[in-house]
């Protein structure tokens, strides 16, 4: 009879800690397949979410933008704007054991400026070169004073990697990255799933709640939801505007939504080649009839459910740059006829070119029937995503609907898009004033000083109108209640410490 | 049947070669630049070129043929650009998860199209024909991505029973891999038991006017064993056919129901790659479902003659 008990006892012991190891597994559902799990190589958002329970970066944004101490405890900048002096945190190793020290950030920021097929160069270019002046102190010396460098060392370009392991490994880094964040990767199963497991000699292990984090791939959005809801999955993310109201009214789930960084925007080629010569690329009069005839907010309602922030800037709301005395103009059809009338025509013809996702194909047919309205005569073209972007970089459009992930500093976005060299700039686009002052405020260290830059940026953009803002796309999670601790930021990352189980 | 095989085999490597080139070739005459869609959102002009050099976008088609030929033949299947994996990885990941998803889809279709194939033949005109015909329309009729997701909402979300999608491999559990493949085996396996119910019952009814049948009948032979015996090996051959044929199709036409019930197949995955250009990837499955359609066909051949012994000469 002892026996039995003791039998009886040691399943329900081991059946325990079975239930146990399951709930520690947070099991997250996420809408792409990651590229290539190498910071210097990543190009994807679903990269990034991976990333943020992997790799930490030098410094963080928090939920209010501002830049906060990761890897790095504090910084320092020169008088002068040249260079920046960061305080590493003290005790850090990376996955497989290496200390993470000033000769370690020394060796990232220097692969990622110089491996070939790096995609953070851009974003590292004014860095000259990189000092270890101590084991936790780094300086960073700039080729000009720019601001915005910390912005982006909070993201990829600040992902610091175990030198040791992306040396030995050299091309095979990605297949297996070593890292410094909270979690270490376990297996990656390509179009399935990304394993990884509780890091014990993490910062700030005391605030990871999860064991382990299983990243599944469930592309729709529909799918995701169902197997939230079937309790297959604690936390999918992107969910559609269209599927919000399923998600309010489980009692199982809770959304989880903030305002993100991306924008989506119409685009008016208005130089590159043959396609710039439309009325439409020619004339800002004319692109500011269209921006007349077209009602921001009932697009946002129709093809998102009024769940995204229909806007007229491309920097968000939440930016502490976003100027928002200049607001959206209301829909005004007599006005935008007579700017027709004042540009001597009648009808005005335009083609739209966009991907033929189901957002873009919705907001591209209600710009089409509300901007017949006003006399602009509205071609569609929808095109497949790699041919999208090949004409969209060639400049083989007269309009385009463009989707920016957005940057948590204004200056990578407005630069890309409207400075005369941007590497968005594809309908060539140029004002030396605009350039003159997007200069100025990439080296303005003053936040107040910075913001009038801003905003005599945004005048000049609005008033020539290469470019319509349409909205801010926002971020909407849902999770099973059992979930706790998530926080939302607006680059849409999923930060894992402080994530945890609750009954 | 040695000869048979071994002249199915001999043509195996040829036709290999021609569908090879001739998806390569498709694939380049794609618009987009690979390049392009692997460079990031900020597309800098140095890595575009980088890669195109890197991955020899900028060499002839042929040259480029030529050598993923050559580390195919030595056993490499090249690496995804997008992800950096090795496709040979990748390949054995999913091949096995397709397969086995062919395999009960495939049998789920035969239980369920065969007897009632048979059944709608011999009982023609009545009620249980029409139904079968009624179940046959709505097999042919209902979208697989619909089906499934309707499966999802009953069984998983209300019921609770089966999980809802993704994969278990079954060495890890034999038992919660078959109930994860339970639901997308239905949905794929009710279409193709709706062609085969058709056929059969075309079949049967054919078979079930022979003289053979009839001389059988006058024999005082059992109706049962008349059926089973007779009539349905003769009425087989068609079902043989479409069944080698329907399951390569399953190998690569299944990524809705891939995609409803997150199954790690290859279907995905040559939709993701002709979607990112990612042409080595595209090159690798098509070269392995090719392979498994000539493999069926040889095994269709083989099933034919032992069905008839007439063929076997």
């Amino acid at each position: 009879m002892n026996r039995i008990g003791l039998a009886l006892a040691a399943f329900l012991t081991i059946a325990s800690g079975l239930a146990s190891a399951d709930a520690a597994t947070l099991r997250v559902g996420i809408q792409d397949d990651p590229d290539a799990l190498d910071p210097a190589l990543s190009g994807t958002y679903a990269g990034r979410f991976v990333f943020a329970a992997l790799c930490d970066k030098l410094v963080d944004i928090s939920p209010d933008l501002k830049i906060v101490p990761q890897l790095a405890e504090a910084w320092d900048w020169s008088a002068d704007g040249k260079s920046i002096t960061f305080t590493l945190r003290k005790n850090v190793t990376f996955h497989d054991g290496t200390s993470f020290d000033a000769a370690a950030v020394k060796f990232n920021i220097e692969r990622m400026k110089t491996m070939p097929d790096s995609k953070r160069k851009a974003e590292l270019a004014p860095i000259q070169d990189v000092e270890a002046l101590a084991a936790d102190k780094v300086k960073l010396n700039l080729s000009e004073p720019f601001v915005p460098l910390l912005a982006n060392l909070s993201d990829r370009a600040g992902m610091m990697v175990s030198p040791k392991a992306a040396t030995e490994k050299a091309g095979e880094f990605a297949a297996a990255p070593v890292c410094a964040g909270p979690y270490q990767f376990v297996e990656r199963k390509s179009r399935d799933l990304i394993r990884v497991k509780k890091y014990p000699g993490y910062w700030n292990a005391g605030q990871i709640g999860y064991d382990e984090v299983v990243y599944s791939y469930v592309p729709d959005s529909t799918v995701r939801l169902s197997r939230l809801r079937a309790g297959d999955l604690d936390l999918a993310e992107r969910i559609a505007p269209t599927d919000l109201k399923t998600v309010r009214d489980d009692a199982n789930l809770v959304l989880h939504s903030g305002q993100g960084l991306a924008v989506s925007h119409l685009m008016f080629n208005v130089g590159a080649g043959t396609k710039a010569d439309t009325p439409l690329g020619k004339n800002s009069t004319l692109r500011q009839a269209f921006e007349l005839s077209i009602d921001r907010n009932v697009i946002n309602r129709v093809a998102f459910n009024g769940e995204f922030l229909a806007d007229n800037q491309m920097i968000p709301p939440s930016s502490p740059f976003y100027d928002s005395a200049h607001k959206a103009p209301t829909r005004d059809i007599a006005k935008a006829k007579a700017l027709i009338a004042a540009a001597g025509m009648t009808r005005v013809p335009i083609e739209i070119q966009f991907e033929n996702t189901a957002g873009d194909s919705r907001v591209a047919q209600i710009i089409q029937s509300m901007a017949a309205e006003a006399g602009f005569d509205v071609k569609l073209l929808p095109m497949e995503t790699a041919t999208a972007i090949e004409r969209y970089m060639n400049g083989n459009f007269e309009a385009y609907i463009g989707n920016w992930s957005g940057r948590a500093d204004p200056d990578p976005t407005l630069v890309a898009f409207f400075s005369c060299a941007g590497s968005q700039n594809v309908n060539k686009y140029c004002n030396k004033d605009l350039d003159a002052i997007l200069n100025q405020a990439r080296a303005e260290a003053d936040d107040a000083k910075r913001k009038a830059l801003y905003v005599k940026a945004t005048d000049v953009y609005l008033s020539d109108l290469s470019s319509i803002p349409l909205h801010h796309p926002n971020w909407f999670f849902a999770a099973r209640k059992s979930v706790a601790g998530i926080v939302m930021v607006p680059d849409g990352l999923l930060r894992l410490v402080g994530v945890r189980p609750v009954n | 049947m040695k000869t048979l095989v071994l002249r199915r085999l001999a043509v195996l490597l040829p036709t290999l070669l021609l569908v090879s080139m001739m998806v390569f070739g498709l694939q380049k005459l794609l618009p987009g630049d690979p390049a392009l869609a692997l460079a990031g959102e900020e597309r800098n002009p140095e890595v575009v070129e980088y890669l195109r050099q890197k991955y020899r976008f900028n060499d002839p088609i042929p040259v480029q043929y030529g050598v993923w030929l050559k580390s195919v033949i030595q056993g490499d299947f090249g690496t995804s650009v997008r992800t950096r994996l090795p496709i040979g990885r990748m390949l054995a990941e999913k091949l096995p998860v397709t397969i086995e998803l062919a395999i009960l889809s495939m049998l789920v279709a035969l239980l369920v199209g065969l007897p009632i194939g048979i059944f709608a033949a011999l009982w023609r005109g009545t009620f249980l024909d029409y139904g079968a015909s009624l179940f046959g329309l709505a097999g042919l009729s209902i979208p697989h991505f619909w089906l499934g997701i309707m499966l999802i909402l009953l069984f998983s979300v209300n019921l609770g029973w089966l999980p809802a999608g993704g994969f278990v491999s079954p060495s890890e559990s034999v038992g919660r891999n078959l109930l994860a493949m339970l639901m997308p085996a239905l949905v794929l396996g009710t279409g193709t038991a709706a062609v085969m119910m058709r056929h059969v019952r075309s079949a049967m009814i054919q078979a079930m006017k022979q003289d053979y049948v009839r001389t059988a009948r006058a024999k005082g032979v059992r109706e049962g064993t008349i059926v089973l015996r007779h009539a349905l090996p003769n009425a087989l051959i068609p079902v043989v056919t479409l069944g080698t044929l329907q399951f390569g199709e399953l190998l690569a036409g299944a990524v809705l129901t891939e995609q409803v019930f997150s199954i790690p197949g290859f279907g995905k995955m040559v939709v993701d790659g002709v979607f990112s250009r990612d042409y080595a990837v595209v090159q690798a499955v098509v070269l392995c479902t090719a392979a498994v359609f000539l493999l069926m066909s040889l095994i269709a051949d083989v099933a034919y003659a032992l069905l008839n012994p007439r063929l076997r000469s």
